[in-house]
């Protein structure tokens, strides 16, 4: 099953749904009236056609099947991590009892075991709710299966473990199309690449996080990369990828807008804590505005968050002990009503001509 | 076979290979060194908070070799010459405005067990007891409030010293084990040379440096020498010491991998007292 197609596929239902009910208003106002014989030519083809996108991609065609698909999706979202917690509690409650020749054993049929049963629920499970669900485990039990080895034979923690996650993250994301994965793959190779280049810099790798910077240059690679490889045939991967990374990105900035200690630059601390706070502003600005021309909303949105969150925190530092409440509070929603002024004046310009 | 499926499975089997191969490497030929320690240094943990694991790890406890003022609070700073600093590729913070590029680096410490560190800390405290007596047969009209308190602290520090404090002291650092290693050539002591994070102290001082921890700081406990170890109900009250009750035998390997060899209840000729 291509995800692509079952998105083109419900698109195409909803289009279909849409079409019907514009036509009984049409009809209603006397604006068209479809010849019967013609009325049945359109609904024996539509009934087919959906019949068959049903049958090929399981696409929800109603209102209420659609909202319990959402629900389905949130089910197994919740199961997934629940089913992930309980793996990792049961090793913790019995592994420990074990001979070291089982526990090795157990850890590497666990990873194995969880492969193959992911592996054959794709196969099998047409919604894929059940195979992403199982892919989580399988992600689940990897890492336990490498953390716990080190645990066993005390081996000194390396950054390269979260290289491995990330790779077998990636891939099980990319084989049965799991944006969550995707997600967490990202994560560990951020941590993976903070890790590296702090060692690479004479730091101990988990250091990482008292040096922000080391996140700034990955961040903007995972961002950029759906411009080099196509995501289009994994329906999310895109957005996740440029969400998640604006998300660190931003996190970096803001961090070392107040905190400019941790900077790998050579200025004074509040040189650095300004020069960030201007990027900071620069950056968000420029990524709504990146956003609106290429038509990414999630990127605008990221953008808008980041923007306000900026400006909010640089009020706060100017205004909080210097104002009486009141009057702080009453800027913050001042500036939000312009906010909206710029918003909607955008949005008119962004909607197109309609001749009245 | 599907092409994402075989990847999947290259990740799985060539990570555990190389995990595993990793270890049996350490483990292969004979122990490069072999220490038997006790309870007194491989404790386990006072604070279980995983109620529900079932995996046992002990605790190697260590102090770095103390100084003469006996300040508890520095029981993890450790004297280095300036060369020593930087060949540690170190750098003093908060020299300027600016806190140091980097703040901890990976190193190597040599762990001496009950060697010259540990006697020249029981004695820093009978001494610190000596003057202590002294000060207050002189100035018995002066004697402060503070005078009694710090004696009883004192006693009570050489009496945990003596009974089951670590005998374990970090003496000397450097970048890798082999420098390290050299350095304890010509010595009857032991010593474990152990991976850890190291850090510069703040005030911009290149004279001392801060052990942050041990990058392996606790010992996998095998399941079938659980029995051995007496469960540990709750800490033990300051001033209640007990002796140690077991020995451990553990060995390292030649990628410098500890493991736990053999746990033996204890004997007066492993853990004898001072």
């Amino acid at each position: 099953m291509n995800d692509s197609h079952k998105d083109q596929a419900q698109a195409r239902a909803r289009q279909i749904t849409a079409f019907n009910a514009e036509l009984v208003l049409l009809e209603q106002d006397g604006v068209v009236a479809l010849p019967q014989e013609q009325r049945a030519h359109i609904q024996a083809y539509h009934q087919d056609l959906l019949g068959q996108l049903k049958t090929d991609f399981d696409i929800d065609l109603s209102d209420s099947a659609r909202r319990l698909s959402l629900g389905m999706q949130t089910v197994s979202f919740l199961g997934a991590w629940a089913l992930a917690a309980s793996v990792f509690f049961l090793f913790q409650q019995y592994w420990g009892n074990l001979s070291m020749a089982v526990q090795v054993l157990l850890l590497v049929v666990s990873s194995l075991v969880t492969l193959g049963l992911t592996w054959a629920l794709h196969l099998r499970d047409n919604t894929g709710y059940f195979a992403k669900l199982a892919a989580l485990i399988a992600f689940t039990c990897f890492v336990l299966n490498v953390v716990l080895l080190g645990r066993l034979f005390n081996i000194i923690p390396s950054p390269n473990a979260f290289l491995v996650f990330a790779l077998y993250g990636a891939l099980l994301a990319y084989a049965l199309k799991v944006r969550l994965l995707l997600a967490v793959a990202m994560l560990s190779l951020f941590a993976f690449i903070g890790g590296w280049l702090a060692t690479w810099g004479g730091s101990y790798w988990l250091s990482m996080g008292e040096r922000p910077e080391l996140f700034l240059l990955p961040a903007l690679g995972l961002f950029w990369f759906p411009n080099v490889v196509s995501q289009y045939a994994y329906p999310g991967f895109t957005s996740i990828y440029r969400q998640l990374s604006l998300v660190v990105f931003f996190l970096v900035l803001l961090i070392l807008s107040n905190w400019g200690a941790a900077s790998y630059l050579s200025w004074p601390n509040a040189v650095i804590e300004g020069f960030y706070q201007v990027l900071g502003f620069a950056a968000s600005a420029g990524v709504i505005w990146l956003g609106m021309k290429r038509s990414w909303p999630q990127v605008m949105a990221t953008g808008n968050v980041f923007f306000a969150l900026f400006l909010f925190t640089k009020f706060f530092d100017w205004w909080w002990d210097w104002l009486p409440k009141y009057l702080f509070f009453l800027l913050i929603g001042l500036t939000a009503l312009l906010a909206l002024l710029v918003f909607s004046r955008l949005r008119r310009m962004a909607q197109p001509e309609v001749q009245v | 076979m599907n092409r994402w499926l075989l990847s999947l499975l290259s990740v799985v089997l060539l990570t555990n290979a190389f995990i595993l191969g990793s270890a049996l490497y350490n483990r292969w030929s004979a122990p490069v060194q072999v220490l038997t320690l006790t309870e007194r240094e491989l404790s386990l943990p006072y604070w279980n908070w995983q109620r529900e694991s079932s995996q046992v790890a002990l605790v190697i406890n260590w102090q770095t070799a103390i100084n003469d003022e006996l300040e508890v609070f520095r029981n993890r700073e450790l004297a280095v010459t300036e060369a020593q600093f930087r060949t540690l590729r170190l750098q003093p913070r908060d020299c300027e405005e600016k806190s140091a590029h980097r703040s901890s680096v990976e190193g190597w410490v040599a762990l001496e067990y009950n060697g010259p560190a540990y006697q020249h800390h029981l004695r820093a405290l009978e001494k610190k007891l000596e003057e202590l007596e002294a000060n207050t047969t002189e100035n018995a009209e002066e004697n402060t409030e503070q005078q009694p308190w710090q004696r009883t602290h004192y006693q009570q520090q050489l009496e945990r010293m003596r009974i089951d404090g670590s005998r374990l002291y970090a003496v000397a650092v450097a970048p890798d084990p082999k420098t390290l290693k050299a350095q304890f050539t010509d010595t009857d002591a032991e010593y474990w040379f152990m991976p850890a994070e190291l850090s510069a102290l703040s005030e911009c001082r290149e004279d001392r440096i801060y052990v942050r921890r041990l990058l392996v700081d606790g010992l996998h406990l095998p399941a079938a020498m659980h029995s051995r170890i007496p469960e540990r109900q709750s800490a033990p009250a300051y001033g209640k010491e007990a002796p140690p009750s077991y020995a451990v035998q553990v060995a390292v390997g030649r990628r410098y991998q500890p493991w736990i060899e053999a746990v033996r209840p204890c004997t007066p000729a492993i853990c004898a007292v001072e």
